[in-house]
């Protein structure tokens, strides 16, 4: 699947913003092959796939949320990480880590990118640092899809280190090619032993998911409480129909407070409510979600003092 | 296998108990002496054999513990050297010294050399001169070989069987070190060898690849492939550092990663990526030192350093040469060129800023005198430690970011040809989302604030009522071309418009029957509008139009005329205020004051009048200069003025006359007329007193009917 066509199929139509278009490789070592060289052979690539490089970044929204996205395209040099791709992939993390957006990064590579030699293998470590900062320091998510082929650098760096890491059903993921571990094992792989099925059996990755399924499992129910902009987003799936989406919007300081309503007996009934003036009291808790007592306390606790308003209890 | 009869004469001196532990001791069977004491003792009494007991001894494993039997506390290194397996190679075991291809002239230089210093042993002759020059030419060419050496010839060079390993150089320049294994989680990876060691004094945390130095040693520790276990243990060992705050020193000499199925499974690839994330959180100062090969991502794994130093003869790839040229010329034995393209030299990657130093070799590679090369490391590593020591965690973490973050070359700002950009996918337009409902509000609300606005006599802010119509013309004009499209009716509006703009263009009439056509292409849509779907919606958002236009032009009026009563104000004055006229007015005006108590004279009001007249007159004209339609008014004015006193006074004498014909016929009209004869003959009568009561008789009905009227 090309990039163009994934970023269509996640990113809500009219939202995308690309970033960084105009990057292109340039011969830093000075690559010499007698038939094509580097530069000639990444001209070639762009004017037949239409793509400037193996990777698209920028951001959009996700039903709703805003996020920062970068898809990796393998038909073009068979998405081989090289400097280009690094400082893209580096500058939209950085983008993301300033602006506190969720980052998805979608891989498909074959590789690092040798004409470029070990200023390719430099962009690993370039990327990991740059998720470092991202992921420990300021503690943000990031989720990782691994697609069909994830190999080599890519999965020996950001690849794999995802906050959760989302496998397309039957990829071939692997760290080292099937060649070269045939060579130095002299026997042959079994057929299977590296897809993500396997791999998963193995407990490599957290969820297997396929590509229709793909953008609810990202984005279906979220509330997001946003203190710096002061608003409350509440989105969910309804039933068809005129409520199909229901997307609701208020300013933080319309939340009056939080209200537990608590009704004992044989269908005991805990439920969590959130009072807007104006709009009444909007549930928080799922219709079937059976919290204890002490959960549901803690929940509201944890979102009392982060909204800064007052408990009612019922 | 011993058979043990149980004959009443007991094993004097011996137990059971005994036996075993003896056995255990590797001594198989029973002493002897206990054997013959019993058959001596037991030959007279009937042998019962009906039960045997039988001991199996167990081989247990001898463990190959690095010890000896008397540890020697004072050996050089201290007591710790007692606990690592590392010793020197026994001299069976030594390996052979390997020439490479490249030296084979260097071996028969040496070789002559050799033969000639026997033959001057043997016949004693005096062959020294030769011997010098021999000697001479041989350094000379030593030099001549290692100071140009090509990529390959290096390459060759760092996986040199001889050269030497981690562990040679970390016991030449630690005073102690001892040797920390375990990954905690299953394995102790013997191709990464983790530990803690001082260096004049100062405790560092060591880590690196660890190669054979033979080949048996060499199976042993995986040829310097580490499995995932290995970069757990570096990852345990790293936090470890951080936590207690020793630098880390890391040497690299790997020809990569294991690459097995089973790695595979384990997660080669996370480990490898967990140990890159981690290593950019150490607060410590870590440097790395390549001493051999370092290959791609599994040298990598234990190398994102604050500083890169690699030895002379050391590489750096990410693919090796042999790889690298079965992939790009297809043939394995392309490698030196690959090797020379790929630029993995240590001056290579100084220059491409990868590597942030180069520690020189001896001539004739590290293997050629290890101890010179350990101490060139152990200086390499105690000034980068001195540099990097001052630095706090701020500016240790940064610096290892910002080395990593300048890596990498690429090009930007310059356009690219969009031929290259088909398949992008473009930054889109935003798709102006307004629902019905918000729309709705914001009438409402500008509504509301119009109102307000009213009460409170301020001017409602003109940019809100724009803002509001214009988003209401672009949602009117939306739907009014989905109604369009509902119809079916999209294609020859698009015809048309076509043609009209044709026709604009080139600046002739319209066309008559241009002109028909949409005529009745508008027949046709206003009938069939009703039908459309969204006709309901349509309607709603034409009135809010109207009505917001409405408000709009009512209050463009009334600014309108704001803006006019201004002007004229401010003219007003302007005349007021010229010299003359003031003089006259404040004249007037105190004639009129002294004139208060009695009627204005007819002279003064002339001159009020002639004034009111100039002064009209020079408004007039300065209204005039305003460009305003004055005619009118002026004429109306002018009238009034003129007329005023006039007017009101004949209308003041008219009313008079009225009012006394009304009191006549009020009084005709009642029967009061007889009263008021035979009143006036009383008076006549009663002479020259009036009595007050008789006036009152006729005051009161007369009254009444003034109030009548």
């Amino acid at each position: 699947m090309s990039s163009s066509d994934r970023i269509e199929l996640l990113i809500d139509p009219g939202t995308w913003v690309p970033m960084d278009e105009d990057m292109v490789s340039v011969d830093t070592i000075e690559f010499p092959l007698e038939e094509e060289s580097y530069k000639d052979r990444i001209d070639s690539y762009q004017r037949k796939t239409g793509l400037t490089e193996a990777v698209q970044t920028g951001t959009g929204q996700l039903n709703g949320i805003p996020i920062a996205i970068g898809v990796m395209d393998f038909q073009f040099m068979g998405g081989s990480m090289g400097s280009v791709v690094g400082e893209k992939i580096t500058r939209l993390i950085e983008y993301a880590t300033n602006r506190f957006l969720p980052l998805i990064l979608v891989c498909a590579s074959g590789g690092a990118r040798m004409q470029e030699g070990s200023l390719s293998l430099m962009q690993m470590a370039k990327i990991a640092s740059a998720l470092y900062d991202y992921q420990s320091k300021k503690k943000l998510f990031y989720v990782s899809i691994l697609t069909s082929p994830t190999t080599g650098g890519v999965t020996a760096s950001f690849g794999m280190l995802g906050d959760i890491i989302i496998a397309e059903p039957n990829a071939y993921i692997a760290f080292a090619g099937k060649r070269v571990i045939e060579q130095t094992l002299n026997t042959t792989v079994p057929e299977g032993s590296q897809t993500a099925e396997y791999l998963f059996h193995k407990g490599q990755f957290d969820l297997i998911v396929p590509r229709n399924l793909l953008k609810d499992v990202l984005s279906s129910g979220y509330d997001r409480f946003d203190r710096k902009e002061g608003i409350v987003c509440i989105f969910r799936w309804g039933f068809p129909g005129k409520n199909r989406r229901i997307f609701l919007q208020f300013f933080m300081k319309d939340v009056q407070s939080i209200r537990i309503e608590v009704k004992e007996g044989i269908y005991a009934r805990r439920v969590l409510y959130m009072e807007i003036r104006g709009h009444g009291a909007i549930p928080l808790t799922r219709t079937d979600e059976n919290l204890t007592p002490r959960e549901l306390e803690q929940k509201a606790a944890e979102l009392a003092y982060f909204l800064r308003v007052p408990i009612e209890v019922f | 296998m011993a058979s043990i009869s149980h004959s009443p004469v007991g094993f004097v001196g011996t137990s059971a108990s005994d036996l075993l532990r003896s056995s255990s001791n590797g001594v198989n069977g029973i002493p002897l002496r206990t054997l013959g004491r019993a058959q001596f003792g037991g030959s007279s009494s009937t042998t019962r054999r009906d039960s045997r007991v039988v001991a199996k001894i167990r081989k247990v494993k001898k463990h190959d513990h690095p010890w000896p039997d008397n540890p020697d506390p004072n050996v050089k290194g201290g007591i710790l050297t007692h606990l690592s397996h590392f010793k020197p190679l026994p001299e069976n075991e030594k390996p052979r010294p390997v020439t490479l291809e490249f030296e084979k002239p260097l071996i028969n230089l040496e070789k002559k050399i050799i033969d000639v210093r026997k033959m001057a042993n043997e016949t004693g002759l005096d062959f020294s001169d030769q011997i010098i020059s021999l000697e001479n030419k041989y350094q000379q060419a030593l030099k001549d070989l290692y100071t140009r050496l090509t990529p390959i010839q290096r390459v060759y060079i760092a996986r040199h069987p001889n050269r030497p390993t981690f562990l040679d150089h970390v016991f030449n320049i630690t005073e102690k070190f001892v040797e920390l294994h375990g990954d905690r989680s299953g394995y102790d990876d013997p191709a990464i060898v983790t530990g803690i060691g001082t260096i004049d004094g100062r405790r560092y945390m060591f880590m690196g690849h660890q190669k054979g130095r033979n080949t048996k040693e060499n199976v042993k520790r995986n040829f310097g492939m580490p499995t995932p276990h290995g970069y757990r243990k570096a990852l345990r060992m790293m936090y470890y550092a951080d936590h207690h705050g020793f630098p880390i020193v890391t040497f690299i000499d790997t020809p990569g990663a294991y690459a097995d199925l089973k790695c595979e499974e384990l997660g080669q690839g996370e480990a490898i990526a967990n140990n890159l994330r981690t290593m950019f959180g150490l607060k410590v100062p870590i440097v790395s030192i390549v001493i051999g090969e370092g290959g791609s991502g599994g040298a990598l794994a234990i190398g994102c350093a604050n500083k890169l130093i690699m030895l002379e003869n050391a590489v750096f790839y990410v693919a090796s040469p042999e790889a690298c040229a079965a992939i790009l010329w297809k043939s394995a034995k392309a490698a030196p060129q690959a090797a020379e393209t790929l630029r993995i030299t240590a001056t290579e990657l100084c220059k491409l800023q990868i590597a942030d130093g180069v520690i020189p070799e001896p001539l004739g590679g590290a293997h050629a005198d290890p101890t010179w090369t350990s101490q060139q490391i152990k200086n390499a590593i105690n000034e980068s430690m001195d540099e990097l020591m001052k630095m706090d965690t701020e500016e240790l973490l940064k610096h290892r970011m910002l080395k990593f973050r300048k890596i990498g070359g690429f090009q930007e700002g310059l356009p690219v040809d969009p031929k290259k950009k088909v398949n992008m996918k473009m930054k889109e337009e935003p798709i102006i989302r307004t629902s019905n409902l918000n729309i709705e509000d914001e009438v409402k609300n500008l509504m509301q604030k119009r109102l307000n606005a009213k009460e409170s006599s301020v001017e409602l802010p003109e940019s809100d009522v724009n803002e509001m119509i214009e988003k209401l013309k672009r949602e009117v004009d939306r739907e009014y071309s989905e109604a369009v499209k509902a119809m079916g009716l999209k294609d020859r509006l698009v015809l048309l418009r076509e043609e009209f703009s044709k026709v604009n263009l080139r600046d002739q009439l319209m066309h008559p029957a241009l002109k028909d056509k949409i005529e009745k292409l508008r027949d046709e849509f206003t009938q069939g509008v009703s039908a459309a779907p969204n006709y309901e919606s349509l309607k709603s958002k034409l009135d809010m139009l109207t009505e917001l236009s409405k408000i709009k032009s009512t209050s463009e009026k009334n600014k309108k005329s704001a803006t006019l009563k201004q002007a004229v104000n401010k003219k007003f004055v302007e005349i007021m205020n010229r010299p003359d006229i003031k003089e006259k007015y404040k004249a007037l005006e105190a004639a009129i004051e002294n004139s208060a108590g009695q009627d204005l004279d007819h002279e003064l009001k002339e001159e009020l009048v002639k004034m009111k007249k100039e002064i009209e007159l020079e408004l007039a004209g300065a209204i005039k200069s305003l460009g305003l339609d004055v005619e009118v008014v002026k004429s109306k004015a002018k009238e009034i003025s003129e007329q005023i006193p006039l007017d009101v006074k004949i209308k003041v004498e008219e009313l008079n006359e009225e009012i006394k014909g009304e009191i006549e016929n009020v009084i005709k009209s009642t029967d009061l007329k007889d009263k008021i004869e035979l009143l006036k003959l009383e008076v006549a009568k009663a002479g020259k007193t009036p009595d007050v009561a008789i006036g009152w008789k006729f005051g009161k009905p007369i009254s009444k009917r003034w109030f009548y009227i």
